[in-house]
């Protein structure tokens, strides 16, 4: 049961890379449900105008410049937001193939730097203006498991993992619960390369015979932010339709 | 076992490092050659181990810097890129690679670096798995303890060796993308998840 003290009237909600994609489709879930949502996005543009779409429909939203990587901005914000009760972790660079043995450092290390890294850096800026009852929910991949062709973007992933496990062992002490959703294919930007062709091949791997749409995967995100979710902690959640179940060979 | 006619070869990556000696020692009672630096090794290897132990450094997660979180990859997934990278292309199907990493990545108290980069890394030797299946060179993992923790004595030592040799013979033959934990079963154990 959600009490009153729980309810998002009066919460603020922080979603990072909501300019876009699954984590605009998460910020709109939120402001919708009444908390005051903080559309975080390294492109201001997207950012602000997620955020006056909110408005215009009367929800309390905000968009908000800033690179995850940059702990001063992100101390500044939160300076500027006071409590912070939910943090969902979502913005990230996404797979370009490269085998591994063409991998270079640079690529590698700019990888966890944004994917893995900046998820710890604005993590530890807002957990330090999180009151007991927050929730922090981190986006990695069904690639966590492994891939070819992806291996970078597929460590990165792994390590917000197992980040979340390691959060919640110290957080759950303070009354913070940390997850993570760990989706499989949904269609956003991410999936705008690819030809006709190549969706078409990779829907046929699909047990539902589609990508996800990024709305499926803020059900499941708002449920891991709201105070119904208080006694899952620690725990990845894949969200890929059952894909990681195995799939046909192509 | 083996199908490769005279020496079986192998390359030590991180062989100063602790667990480094018992793991030269037992390859060479096995009658590997054995060499620990790029510019010595074999033009042809059989077996890659990138030893890459970890000593926590116990840091709470509200008080460790950007720093100190990024610097456990170093070792557990530049390094170990690296070396792949360097012995993949010296390596015939029956190759086999060994990461030895530490267990954190299951969650760990004060450890949130350690935790991140064992994750990483053995999710890094999965792909390399996947990439490498093709050419019959497997990739694992041993999710080994910590330095020094109360489970790090001789024997534990003598057996991640025996291990990493297990790893390397045909007998695994049927094992990739695997992280094997070296812990007692401890992992197990709830009530050890206590703060140090
Ligand atoms: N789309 C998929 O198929 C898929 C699958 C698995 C996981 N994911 C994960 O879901 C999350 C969202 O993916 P998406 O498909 O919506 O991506 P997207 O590219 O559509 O949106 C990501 C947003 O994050 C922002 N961003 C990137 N780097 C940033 C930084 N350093 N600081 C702040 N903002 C930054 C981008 O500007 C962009 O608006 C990512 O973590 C992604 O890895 C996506």
């Amino acid at each position: 049961m959600v009490t009153q003290t729980d309810s998002p009237a009066g919460q603020t909600a922080i979603v990072t890379g909501a300019g876009r994609g699954i984590g605009r489709a998460v910020a709109e879930r939120l402001a919708r449900e009444g908390y005051r949502t903080v559309l975080v996005d390294i492109d201001a543009d997207v950012a602000d105008d997620g955020a006056a779409a909110l408005r215009s429909e009367g929800f309390n939203a905000i968009g908000h410049g800033l690179d995850i990587r940059d702990r001063d901005g992100g101390r500044a914000l939160v300076a500027m937001l006071g409590t912070v009760h939910v943090l969902v972790n979502n913005a990230a660079i996404a797979s370009d193939m490269v085998a591994l043995l063409d991998l270079t450092p640079v690529r590698l290390r700019e990888m966890m730097d944004i994917n893995l890294r900046g998820t710890f850096t604005l993590s530890q800026e807002v957990v330090a203006a999180m009151p007991s009852g927050g929730r922090i929910v981190n986006i990695a991949s069904r690639g966590y498991l492994g891939g070819a062709g992806a291996s970078h973007y597929v460590a990165s992933k792994a390590g917000v993992v197992a980040l979340t496990r390691a959060m919640a062992v110290e957080l759950r002490w303070d009354g913070i619960n940390v997850n993570c959703v760990a989706p499989g294919m949904v269609d956003t930007r991410m999936m705008s390369s690819f030809t006709d062709e190549m969706r078409r091949k990779l829907a046929t791997r699909e047990p539902r015979g589609r990508a996800a749409n990024p709305d499926e995967l803020a059900n499941v995100v708002a449920f891991l932010a709201s105070p119904e979710a208080v006694f899952v902690n620690g725990q990845v959640l894949l969200v890929d339709g059952g894909k990681n179940l195995g799939i046909p060979p192509l | 076992m083996t199908h490769n006619v005279g020496t079986r070869t192998a390359l030590v990556i991180g062989a100063h490092r602790a667990f480094g000696e018992q793991i030269v020692r037992a390859l060479e009672d096995e009658g590997y050659s054995v060499a620990s630096t790029f510019a010595h090794s074999a033009a042809s290897l059989d077996l890659l181990v990138v030893n890459s132990p970890v000593t926590p450094q116990h840091i709470r997660f509200r008080a460790m810097t950007d720093a100190q979180f990024a610097e456990p990859l170093e070792q557990q997934l530049y390094e170990f890129v690296e070396a792949v990278q360097f012995a993949g292309p010296r390596m015939a199907a029956g190759g086999s690679i060994v990461h030895v990493s530490s267990k954190a990545h299951l969650g760990t108290w004060d450890g949130v670096d350690v935790a991140a980069a064992a994750g990483a890394a053995i999710a890094m030797a999965r792909s390399m798995a996947l990439e490498f299946a093709a050419q019959g060179i497997r990739v694992n993992t041993l999710a080994a303890e910590y330095i020094g923790d109360r489970s790090d004595d001789p024997q534990m030592r003598e057996d991640l060796a025996a291990t990493v040799v297990w790893l390397g013979s045909a007998a695994s033959r049927l094992i990739s993308g695997e992280a094997i934990l070296l812990d007692r079963g401890r992992s197990l154990q709830m009530g050890l998840a206590k703060r140090q």
